[in-house]
């Protein structure tokens, strides 16, 4: 239990420190609702200069549902301690840890879990308050079964994204400035997990790529397990698929760190 | 005693690029580099034991920040052994990382934004130190060090000096065996220098903790360490008590003397080096065994009416180490 009070402090850490900067923190919110009304006017467009009522395969009711619902996923699971990590690379922050009695991994992820709390519990209460509007108005035919399952997928889609991170921020160990790299990363991610808009829109040979990857587990299928749309056969396999996704990234985060962690020269002599 | 810190044929070596001015290199770089070799440590051995301790001096770029580096397992040597408290310091295990500490006077190793007393009880938890002990050695070093009003405030708000105090205080919750500071006082003005030298040398004889430590300050060196190792280019170029180091130099004497009237320089030649002339006061250079029968022959030749006869300072011994460079010399 001792050895365990290291990281439940570097939680509670975390969390202070994202409380010193409130202003910092309403904005951040505030600020991931713009892309979210850029793509309702672009999808409103698109549909009301269209003579289907439906484009390719939604309709314009599942089709703004959706781009709500998965915005406030994307911003439930999103992280972006990748910067934090290549600092501690870049300048010799990392010595502090290699020199004392205390995992990296462990310890950045504790802390980042508790500075996301607070924004964790903002996002989930609107998201309540959001899936009940849309569910009195249109019926998604959300369940407890589907609410259960939902907040399973949630932890492990935010899992998947943190390793992501992990392994994109190891790059810093071989590039000085990664800043390149950690947002072409974020760009694949935000495009293939379905943050943007449901990616089975782009065709099933895309679907079949993605199926190969992690990234649509990230929010495209949370979303899909709320607004109804996945069959809950579909649910199980995929919350596997989550914990198989979280094991191998886990192991690929691990070769990386360890290689990088070779050929790490602390700054300054 | 057996040695507790143990270094044998230990050896770095960094590789770097290099660019000429100008675009054209910068395009030229671009497709290819030259990839160079920078010896950083060349093999250097020494060996330390329990409750000692020893400054590193050095020029910048010598290699003393490397080499605590590679003794405290933040770099992987690219040859050489050394044991650190009977483990290989690079091998990195937790036992061995209980067991010692490294704080860089350059680097901050505390939470920016919170009141250090949190950054102190995180490293109680990493140490995993049970509460007592933490208490009381937190309320001692507070004490000693004088900052027990500090600890609440935020660490972005401290002074460089209170913060180094706090860096210090958070390195020795977990009592360790051996200290590592890489220039603990730099930037620090005369007093907090004092205060901080003060304190590492009544904790080392308190605790017996051995103490590794690099500066740029002769002070430190000369108030804190009996051994000095001075390294220069990679290369250990003196290891012995910091005052001997001018024994190195052939015993060289330096006299003042303070004329009555103008005397030739010339005529002062013949009894060594001239180190500089002012009005009526001249500064020779010459070897200790001369000085008897200089002194009588210039005090019966040319009007004196003052002279000292001087060792040759410190810095200068140590300056002339630096110049010497790759050249090792003789150890003491």
């Amino acid at each position: 239990m001792k050895k365990f009070k290291k990281y439940i402090k570097a939680f509670e850490l975390g969390l202070q420190s994202s409380m010193e900067y409130r202003a910092n923190f309403a904005l951040s919110l505030i600020s991931s609702i713009f892309p979210m009304i850029m793509q309702i006017f672009l999808w409103t467009a698109i549909f009301f200069n269209s003579k289907e009522q439906e484009i390719l395969g939604y309709d314009y009711m599942q089709m703004i549902s959706y781009i709500v619902i998965a915005s406030i996923i994307n911003k439930l699971v999103s992280t972006g301690f990748e910067w934090d990590i290549a600092e501690d690379i870049k300048n010799g922050g990392l010595n502090k840890f290699i020199t004392r009695p205390v995992g990296y991994f462990s310890y950045r992820i504790f802390s980042f879990l508790g500075s996301k709390v607070m924004q964790l519990a903002v996002v989930s209460v609107i998201l309540t308050i959001i899936l009940t509007v849309i569910n009195s108005k249109f019926s998604l035919g959300i369940t407890p079964e589907r609410i259960a399952l939902f907040l399973i997928s949630i932890p492990l889609a935010l899992l998947i994204n943190t390793f992501i991170c992990i392994i994109s921020s190891s790059t810093a160990f071989w590039m000085t400035e990664s800043w390149a790299a950690f947002i072409f990363m974020n760009l694949l991610v935000q495009f293939s997990s379905g943050g943007l808009f449901p990616v089975d829109i782009l065709g099933k040979g895309f679907m079949k790529l993605l199926d190969f990857l992690p990234f649509k587990y990230i929010v495209y299928f949370p979303t899909n397990i709320i607004n109804g749309k996945l069959p809950i056969q579909e649910i199980f396999t995929g919350i596997i698929m989550q914990c198989l996704w979280i094991a191998i990234m886990f192991i690929l985060a691990k070769i990386f760190w360890k290689i990088g962690m070779k050929k790490y020269i602390a700054v300054g002599g | 005693m057996s040695a507790i810190i143990e270094v044998k044929d230990l050896c770095k070596e960094f590789s770097y690029y290099e660019k000429d001015v100008g675009l054209k290199n910068s395009v030229k770089n671009l497709f290819l580099r030259k990839k160079l070799i920078k010896k950083a440590v060349k093999p250097i051995s020494f060996e330390i034991e329990q409750g000692e301790v020893v400054g590193f001096l050095g020029p910048n770029g010598a290699g003393k920040t490397t080499t605590l580096k590679m003794l405290s397992g933040i770099l992987y040597p690219t040859s050489g052994t050394a044991k650190v408290l009977g483990y290989t310091p690079w091998e990195r295990k937790n036992e061995f990382k209980r067991q010692f500490s490294i704080v860089m006077g350059q680097k901050n190793q505390l939470w920016w934004d919170l009141p250090a007393n949190e950054s102190l009880y995180l490293n109680k938890c990493i140490y995993e130190i049970d509460d007592n002990s933490y208490n009381e050695t937190l309320s001692t070093l507070t004490e000693l060090l004088d900052v027990k009003d500090l600890l609440k405030v935020q660490v972005r708000r401290l002074s460089l000096g209170e913060r180094m105090k706090m860096e210090l205080i958070a390195s020795l919750l977990h009592k360790p065996k051996i200290l590592f500071l890489d220039e603990p006082t730099i930037g620090l003005d005369i007093i907090s220098q004092k205060k901080i030298r003060d304190f590492i040398s009544y904790y080392n004889k308190e605790h017996k903790t051995t103490v590794l430590l690099t500066s740029h300050y002769m002070a430190d060196i000369e108030g804190l360490c009996k051994r000095t190792i001075v390294i220069n280019h990679g290369e250990i170029v003196y290891d012995g008590e910091l005052s001997k180091v001018n024994e190195v130099f052939d015993n060289k004497k330096i006299i003042k003397l303070q004329f009555e009237s103008p005397v030739e320089t010339h005529l002062l030649e013949k009894f060594g080096k001239i180190r500089g002339t002012e009005d009526l006061k001249a500064t020779i250079e010459m070897e200790k065994s001369n000085v008897r029968a200089n002194i009588m022959e210039l005090l019966g030749r040319f009007p004196v009416n003052d002279f000292n006869i001087e060792d040759i300072p410190i810095e200068e011994g140590i300056a002339m180490l630096y110049s010497k460079g790759g050249k090792a010399l003789e150890k003491v």
